[in-house]
Order: structure tokens, then C-alpha cells, then sequence
């Protein structure tokens, strides 16, 4: 459940985000997201997949493991990577390999965000919220939305971690689910 | 509607406040029904935008399923009190967030239009528009507007556009009533100019000419038309006043000839009655003369008679002592008694025409020739052989004095045979043709001397002798007395002539029917 939620959530990221080849891109060549660590999403994607953003078809890559062999090439193919808990002891590396690149890092562990990631996902009151590095984001060329900004339970701007506003911002959980 | 009755005046102020307040009327209604329009397609256009806003002011957080945020944005609508309600609802149409202004409100959950149109709603707007995220359509917002604002200004409108009617007619009415002067004053004018010139019968009024325009026109072609009227009033008057002059003098010309022919007519009766007097006195002193003429040559016969019978005597018994001049004269003297006597009888025979005439009564005239062939006038026929009277044929039966008829056809008869030249033997032919319906025509032709024509009337006339008594005897009354003869019965008498060859006396006299049966076998 949590995680059919999450992968929704990564759908709209770039749905929210401009990425600065997107104008030159050949719509040809699919948007690839990737999956470090451990899969947890299951068949959340397989309903994300068949639909296209921007004309772009989407292809979700798993890469179990930081420390294999072709993790890396793939990983800095990809424009959106997210980062496993069973991977945070390889965040520090990750972040290194993708700084300056137009890679969105989404990661789901707290800290991830100080330590260079663009978005988080946190759970408050059982509900699946993120935080957002906005000048991670700017490092990477990655242009956000500001109603993303806004939706955002936190948001490190200038250096500066601002909390959202009073009500908070809280994901329902999916209808129907 | 415009009474008829109405003046001028009123008419043209009501005209004109008429066209006024509908002109106004009608811009007001077209002013507010395209405002009322322009408001709720500018409501429309502003609420589509709001929902717009709303539309991509809710996306991320209708994607991200984030309602509170979206609460908060339509939370924001209050700021627009004229929406009632908002809504926003997902892909699958289901309820997201709501709003509405009254909270006690249910919000619409409709959601079946996807279009971006707006449509009313009895009195609300509603728009539908979608939220869509790249192309993709996540949900719609509905938004409810109600119209009571257009209703206010619509209220406003109306009370606006009354005012100005009230206001324009009011001051309209001041401007209309100053205006129409222009029009009505030429035309009132020349109404008060043609009531005066009517009721007074002065044609020298005229209308003053106030105006350039039709109604200028229209006084000048009035003041022509009074300018025709004066001269030909005064042409009438001038007229009637000569009719009357003429009919004064003509009335005086006929007194005056009236008055003559009166006294013409008095003459002429005076006339007749002098007239008829001296015809009186005339036939008087005529019937006078007549019977002295009578007495006179009766009586005068007598003594005549003596003295030539014993003149007679005389020359006899004293035939052998009296000389030749003697003798002669003795001759003379008996002559002289002889011929006096002879005129007294044809005068006494001329009297006796009138005085002594028979009554009219048919007349056989064969047997007067042939009486007076056998005997009065045997004598002169037997004198010279050879003479005749022929009567070639049948003479017809007049109506007439029987005695005067046979006198009178001696006479020509007997003049027929007298003048006759020298040796001539005498050839007299009566004959008798109808002149007329009841005039017979006789003519006594003789192959005598002839008459030259310049004597044709006066051989009527007594003692009037063409000839001297050597050379044929005669008294001069004979044809005197056939003239009188033929006149006395209603006829006339003349003659042709060629002289040397012949004479033809004629005469008309009235006839009998045509000669009868007995009338021959009288004559046979």
C-alpha cells in the first residue's frame, strides 16, 4: 500500500518537474526510472508504465545493488533514481556519483535530503508525506513546480529547512484502497 | 393615439414627445438587455478564469491527493461573494474537495460537464472546468455563481433608464414646448389671418411670412392668392358698378324708345283714324262725284240730243241759203254735239261699271261672241268683207256681270277692228286658257297697228288717245271701261304687242267649273 502510493508519487514528480533536455529530448527515448535496492513496489508500477508523460514512454530500471558492476552506467541513464532503504549505506555514494546531473534522487530515508537528495519520502501519522532539497534541485538543473514546493512537509531552500504551513501536508490515503 | 382634435400646438408637442420617450424607451430596453447580456457573459468569462486559476491551483494537489491544500484554494472564494459553491472532483468523478458560501449549503456534486462552458442554471451560472496535468484530464472543478448581482445591476439599470425618461420627457416637454414654435406660430398665424380674413371679408390682410420654409411657402402663396382675391373683388365691384351704369342707361334707352314707339303707335292710330277719316270723306265726295258725273251726263244728254237734232233741222231746212262756210260749220257744231253726246254716254257706261252692276252669275261667253258676231257687231263685219271674229276653240263658262262681259268683249273686239291700217281687212281670234285654280285667261288677238310698248299702260287710262281723231274715231273710255270692268271682277287686264302686226289684249276673270255638259248643249 505504501509503496503503491510512493510510485504515484514518483509518476507526478515528473509530472511537477522540468528536466533541462526536455525541450531537445527525442520523445522516442523513454523517461527510465530507477530502483535501488530492494523492489519493494511490487506491481504498483505495471499500471504507472503503460502510461506515457509527455509523449514518453516510462521504463522502470532495477538495479539491486550500488555496489555491482553495471550499476553505475545505469544508474546515471536514468533521469529519476530512488534510493531503497536496503541501500542507505551506498547514499553518500550515490549522491556523489549524481551530483550535478539532472537526476532526480528520491530516497526514503531520513537525513536523505541533508545529505544532498532532492525529495524524501517520509510517514507521518501513517500517511506518506516528503521534504524536498530545493537547492539539490537547483544543483541539478531541475526545475520544480512551486505547488510541489508547497504540497512539500519541508523544504531546504538556501540552507534553510522551512516547514510547511499549518495544515500540514498529508497525503489520503488512495481512495479505494 | 393623437386626438384630432387637438391644436396644432399639442399635436406637435405630442408628436414629439412620442418620438422622445419611445426613442428612449426602446435605446433603455436595448441598453439594459445588452448589458444584462455583456454582465453575464463577463460573470461567465471572470468565473471561467477563477475556475481556471482554481483548475491549476488544485492540480498538484488533486495529484498528489493532497485535499487540505485544495481546501485552502477554494477557501480563497470567499473573497468572490457572488460564487455560491465550489467543487472539485477526480478523474472518475468522484468528490475531492468542496466549498460553498452559505456552509449550511450542500455542494453540487455535479460533475457531468467537461467542457469549458458555462450554462445557467435557473438563476446560477455553472462552470465546468477541467484540471488537467499534462495533457491528461484529473478531475474538474465546478463552480456555481449565482446571478443576484446581475439581477441588481439589471435593477439599477431600470431605475437609471426610468429616470431619464422621467428627466428627458420633463425637460423635453419644456424644450418641446419652446420648439414647436417654430413650426406652429407661421401656421397659427396664418390660421388667425385667414379666420379674420374670413370673418371680416378683408381681403387687404395679409399673414406675416415668418419662416424660409414649406410654411413660408405656404403664407406667401396665401398672401398671393388674397393679393388675387383684392384685385378680383375690385374687378368685381368695378364690374358690377359699369353692369349697373349700363343697365341704368340701357334701362333709360328703353323708356326712352318704349316711350317713342308709344307715341309712334299714337301717331300711326291717329294716322289710321285721320286716314280712315279722309278714305270716308273720299269715298263721300267719290260716291258724290259719281252721281253728279251720273246725273250730270243723264241730264246733259238731253239738251245735247236737241241741240243736235235740231242743228240737224236746221242744216236741212236752211240747205240752200247757207254758204259753204255755213255748211261747214254746222257741221262742226253737230259734229261737236255728237261727240259730247257719245263721250257722256261712255262716260255714263264707265259710271254704270260700279253703280249700275248685276249680280255675278255664270256667263256662257260662246254665246256673247256669237251674239255680238250676229249683232252689235254685224254692222262693221258686213262693212268690210272678209273680216271675221273666230273663236278657234271652245270659250269657257266664267262667273260674272253677264252684261259687262259682253261690253267688255265689244269693246276689245271692237278695237280690234278699228285700228286697223288703211284697206287691212280686220281678223280677230278669241281664246280662252285657265290661268289659275279659278281664273280663266281670254285673249282677243287682231292683226291691227300694233302699240309701241311704252304705251302699254297708259291705253288704260280714260281720255288718253294715241291717236288723232282724224285719223280713228274714238271717245278715249273704252279700254278705260274694260279696265274697270275686269277690276270689278277681281282680274286683271293687259296686252302684248308688235306693232304692224297685230295686238293681243287680255284679261283674267273668275270661272266657273269647267263648261258643263248643259253649258254646251246651251251653246249648240
Amino acid at each position: 500500500m505504501e509503496y503503491k502510493v510512493k510510485a504515484a508519487c514518483l509518476y507526478n514528480f515528473i509530472k511537477f518537474i522540468e528536466w533541462p533536455d526536455d525541450k531537445t529530448s527525442d520523445s522516442s527515448t523513454p523517461i527510465t526510472i530507477g530502483i535501488l535496492g530492494e523492489d519493494n513496489f511490487g506491481t504498483a508500477f505495471n499500471e504507472i508504465t503503460s502510461r506515457k508523460i509527455r509523449d514518453r514512454n516510462l521504463v522502470v530500471k532495477k538495479i539491486s545493488d550500488f555496489s555491482a558492476e553495471n550499476a553505475k552506467p545505469e544508474l546515471l541513464k536514468c533521469r529519476l533514481v530512488f534510493v531503497s532503504t536496503s541501500q542507505r549505506q551506498h547514499t553518500g555514494e550515490v549522491i556523489e556519483l549524481l551530483r550535478n546531473k539532472p537526476v532526480l534522487l528520491v530516497g526514503e530515508n531520513d537525513g536523505f535530503i541533508e545529505a544532498g537528495g532532492i525529495i524524501n519520502f517520509v510517514m507521518q501519522d501513517n500517511k506518506v508525506c516528503f521534504e524536498i532539497n530545493a537547492d539539490s534541485a537547483e544543483e541539478a538543473q531541475l526545475k520544480m513546480a512551486s505547488q510541489l514546493l508547497r504540497l512539500a512537509k519541508r523544504v531546504i531552500k538556501s540552507g534553510k529547512s522551512q516547514s510547511s504551513n499549518a495544515v500540514g501536508i498529508m497525503l489520503q490515503n488512495m481512495r479505494g484502497a | 393615439m393623437i386626438g384630432f382634435h387637438m391644436t396644432i400646438r399639442r399635436k406637435l408637442i405630442a408628436v414629439m414627445m412620442f418620438v422622445c420617450i419611445f426613442a428612449l424607451a426602446t435605446a433603455g430596453v436595448a441598453f439594459v438587455a445588452w448589458s444584462l447580456k455583456m454582465y453575464r457573459r463577463i460573470a461567465a468569462d471572470n468565473l471561467t478564469i477563477t475556475a481556471s486559476i482554481i483548475a491549476n491551483q488544485t492540480r498538484a494537489a488533486l495529484a498528489f491527493e493532497d485535499a487540505g491544500d485544495a481546501e485552502k484554494t477554494l477557501a480563497s472564494l470567499s473573497a468572490q461573494p457572488s460564487i455560491v459553491a465550489a467543487d472539485i472532483s477526480t478523474r472518475d468523478g468522484k468528490q475531492f474537495v468542496s466549498y460553498s458560501r452559505d456552509k449550511q449549503k450542500t455542494a453540487p456534486s455535479d460533475a457531468n460537464g467537461v467542457q469549458s462552458d458555462y450554462a445557467s442554471r435557473g438563476d446560477n451560472i455553472v462552470i465546468h472546468q477541467p484540471i488537467e496535468l499534462d495533457g491528461e484530464k484529473i478531475g474538474t472543478v465546478t463552480l456555481i455563481s449565482d446571478v443576484s448581482q446581475v439581477r441588481r445591476m439589471l435593477e439599477s439599470c431600470m431605475r437609471i433608464v426610468g429616470c431619464v425618461i422621467i428627466v428627458v420627457s420633463v425637460l423635453g416637454y419644456f424644450i418641446a414646448s419652446r420648439m414647436q414654435r417654430y413650426i406652429s406660430n407661421p401656421i397659427l398665424s396664418l390660421a388667425e389671418t385667414a379666420r379674420v380674413v374670413s370673418k371680416d371679408k378683408d381681403y387687404s390682410k395679409r399673414a406675416v411670412r415668418i419662416s424660409d420654409d414649406e410654411t413660408g411657402i405656404l403664407i406667401e402663396a396665401f398672401n398671393e392668392m388674397l393679393d388675387q382675391v383684392q384685385i378680383s373683388q375690385a374687378e368685381l365691384i368695378e364690374a358690377k358698378a359699369n353692369l349697373e351704369e349700363k343697365v341704368r342707361e340701357r334701362t333709360q334707352a328703353l323708356t326712352t324708345e318704349v316711350h317713342s314707339r308709344k307715341e309712334a303707335q299714337m301717331r300711326l292710330v291717329n294716322m289710321n283714324k285721320d286716314l280712315a277719316q279722309a278714305i270716308e270723306k273720299l269715298e263721300q265726295s267719290n260716291q258724290q262725284l259719281q252721281e253728279f258725273a251720273y246725273v250730270a251726263s243723264h241730264d246733259l244728254r238731253e239738251p245735247l240730243r236737241k241741240i243736235s237734232s235740231f242743228g240737224r233741222l236746221l242744216q236741212d231746212s236752211l240747205q240752200n241759203k247757207l254758204t259753204d262756210d255755213d255748211r261747214e260749220n254746222f257741221e262742226f257744231m253737230i259734229d261737236g254735239a255728237q261727240r259730247m253726246q257719245l263721250m257722256i254716254e261712255a262716260l255714263l257706261t264707265y259710271s254704270r261699271v260700279t253703280t249700275h252692276g248685276a249680280e255675278f252669275r255664270p256667263v256662257d261667253l260662246n254665246l256673247i261672241v256669237e251674239q255680238l258676231r250676229t249683232l252689235e257687231l254685224a254692222a262693221k263685219l258686213e262693212e268690210i268683207p272678209g273680216s271675221s271674229i273666230d273663236v278657234p276653240e271652245s270659250l269657257p263658262v266664267i262667273n260674272g256681270d253677264p252684261v259687262q262681259m259682253r261690253q267688255l268683249l265689244q269693246n276689245l273686239i271692237a278695237n280690234g277692228m278699228k285700228y286697223q291700217p288703211k284697206g287691212a281687212v280686220p281678223k280677230i281670234i278669241v281664246r280662252a286658257s285657265r290661268e289659275a285654280e279659278n281664273m280663266v285667261k281670254i285673249e282677243v288677238e287682231d292683226n291691227g297697228i300694233g302699240i309701241k310698248e311704252e304705251y302699254y299702260n297708259t291705253v288704260f287710262t280714260m281720255f288718253r288717245r294715241l291717236h288723232s281723231r282724224s285719223e280713228y274715231e274714238g271717245t278715249g273710255i273704252g279700254l278705260a271701261v274694260c279696265k274697270r270692268i275686269v277690276e270689278r271682277h277681281n282680274g286683271k287686264i293687259g296686252l302684248t304687242s308688235n306693232v304692224g302686226k297685230g295686238t293681243t289684249f287680255w284679261f283674267t276673270v273668275p270661272c266657273t267649273e269647267p263648261v258643263s255638259a248643259e253649258a254646251k248643249a246651251a251653246i249648240a
